[in-house]
């Protein structure tokens, strides 16, 4: 889908965008970051993934310059967050968390008022609505109230809403939480083709299969601390191995003799393994009755591994 | 960082949507001052000759105006920013773009002033209109009016930095606006009162020297009630730049 932003192309190329080192962050003692360092290049897709209160919209708060580090370093486009905010505000588009859209205003209402925030011209702000409109396929509906929106639509306006400036950088807080799949995919299918365009963008969510889709890299955090990082398939592969057994009635089966990675959790157990025929040839040697099911490692598996918790509570 | 620009865009979102509900915003507000003339200037007044040497009808005259004003300037920095903060989280969406939380508090603040304004000189030519007070009176009361719009907006919004829950508002407006409306010389002169309460009542209520100077300059032109009418500014100054600080704290942390 052309844009007409000023592409660059789907290249990842090796320029640092946003770089952290050490960053901290306190709200009257608690620590919200905990000395993460992290960056995110050019034209990729940077995941933050972890269960709530692991510190992603935190981080976000700090890359957009609308929260202050404790300490640490934070260089946004090479520039630093506490001195040169309204330069790095310029170049981001941010869809929070919440649809914090004007409930005042028409779908076209929003997205022009929004463009004068960033001192758009009207004229050139018009053209661009047109774009966001057919972009996000909310041209139909360009009068229409925003609160008689759907649950998808509203959120397809905020991602319109955060393209207003053509901004290098993309950031979005949890962009499919509480949508149904079709609504999910077709969010998913937009930052698809926003990479395609050149864009960097930076995600947070606590959907793995999200994740894996679109992220190149990922930050696995919690507690406010980035627990491991890395290409999303290359951390599974890199931790736990291609394939994960789940158990779920191992009252008595005796797994001494089972190699691979075990991990006991509510009332499963996980057996990661690279060598999937083997691990099930001995499952099935030592117990006939036992119940399981065999698939790929995936990120949910991963965060287990590392955590012990679920990711979704 | 105050004197930037970027406040401009957020008084426009503000008067836009005041454009859409002009109806809702503007008229029915404009039917309380009626209901005060009525009230007052017509009723109460028949039994009231006269005071201060005017007939009451037009004593109770810039008293309306001015309360126009300062409701419309101060119920909107308290109730519409305060839902636009926390329950739109309109603010949130705007700092994260070039604008700055100052710059929208500015907005806000600079829209309730406007707001204000634009009630009160409605209120005034309604009375033009309706032959109560002449056209050229308009001349004082622009800048008073002015100050007075100001100087609540800024009030309001000082509040809405400190409330934390939209309940709260009670107490500013129950200990603090509503005295303000019946002991700042709107609907009686303060000359009977002791001096200590006249002097307080000019030092906590800057509507008491809104009222000595429009009064004063209803009866007869003199350059000395302006300046009166001019001191407001000096609270609306301190709440403007202490609400700016406060919100500061309380949105970016």
């Amino acid at each position: 889908m052309d844009m007409g932003f000023s592409g660059m192309g789907d290249s990842v190329n090796n320029e640092i965008i946003i770089q952290g080192k050490n960053l901290c962050k306190n709200y009257n003692g608690f620590k919200a970051l905990d000395d993460i360092s992290f960056f995110v290049k050019r034209g990729e897709i940077a995941g933050f993934l972890g269960p709530n209160g692991a510190g992603k919209t935190t981080l976000i708060k700090l890359i957009t310059c609308t929260s202050f580090k404790s300490s640490g370093k934070l260089t946004v486009f090479g520039l630093d967050t506490d001195r040169e905010q309204r330069k790095i505000k310029a170049c981001i588009g941010l869809v929070p968390q919440d649809n914090n859209y004007d409930p005042d205003f028409s779908v076209y209402e929003n997205l022009l008022v929004f463009s004068r925030y960033f001192g758009i011209k009207k004229s050139d702000a018009e053209k661009r609505i047109e774009k966001l409109l057919n972009f996000v396929e909310l041209t139909d509906k360009r009068n229409e109230k925003v609160t008689d929106l759907s649950g998808g639509m509203k959120r397809k306006l905020i991602i319109a809403r955060s393209l207003i400036n053509n901004p290098q950088l993309i950031i979005l807080d949890e962009p499919t939480t509480g949508l149904d799949p079709q609504a999910r995919r077709k969010i998913w299918g937009m930052i698809e083709d926003l990479k395609k365009d050149g864009k960097t963008i930076i995600l947070t969510t606590h959907y793995m299969e999200e994740a894996e889709k679109l992220c190149d890299r990922i930050y696995i955090m919690d507690s406010g601390k980035i627990i491991t990082s890395g290409n999303p398939k290359e951390l599974i592969i890199k931790h736990i191995g291609t394939d994960t057994v789940e158990i779920y009635n191992c009252g008595d089966v005796r797994l001494n003799d089972i190699e691979g990675k075990k991990v006991f959790f509510k009332d499963r157990i996980f057996i990661h393994t690279d060598n999937k025929k083997e691990t099930l040839e001995r499952l099935v040697n030592i117990c006939d009755d036992v119940r399981f099911t065999v698939r790929p490692s995936n990120l949910e598996d991963l965060f287990i591994y590392l955590t012990g918790k679920e990711l979704k509570e | 960082m105050i004197l930037s620009s970027g406040w401009i865009p957020v008084w426009k979102r503000n008067k836009d949507v005041f454009k859409k509900l002009f109806w809702v915003n503007f008229f029915l507000p404009l039917l309380e001052p009626i209901f005060y003339l009525i009230t007052f200037g017509f009723g109460l007044g028949s039994f009231v000759k006269e005071i201060e040497g005017m007939p009451y009808k037009k004593f109770i005259l810039p008293a309306i105006v001015a309360m126009a004003t300062l409701s419309s300037s101060f119920f909107y920095t308290t109730y519409s920013s305060f839902v636009k903060m926390i329950f739109q989280k309109t603010f949130d969406a705007i700092i994260a773009t070039p604008v700055s939380i100052e710059e929208v508090v500015v907005g806000e603040i600079m829209w309730g002033a406007t707001r204000g304004f634009i009630s009160g000189i409605m209120v005034l030519i309604l009375f033009i209109v309706l032959g109560l007070t002449p056209p050229f009176h308009l001349t004082f009361y622009i800048p008073i009016i002015s100050i007075l719009a100001f100087t609540f907006s800024s009030l309001g919004m000082l509040f809405t930095s400190i409330v934390s829950t939209i309940e709260s508002f009670n107490y500013p407006i129950f200990l603090y606006y509503t005295p303000m409306i019946f002991f700042s010389g709107t609907f009686f002169p303060l000359t009977n009162f002791p001096d200590v309460v006249v002097h307080s009542s000019k030092i906590i209520f800057p509507l008491t020297f809104s009222m000595i100077s429009l009064r004063g300059l209803e009866k007869s032109f003199d350059p000395k009630l302006l300046i009166e009418g001019i001191l407001p500014i000096i609270h609306g100054i301190v709440y403007f730049f202490l609400s700016i600080n406060l919100m500061k704290k309380k949105l970016i942390k």
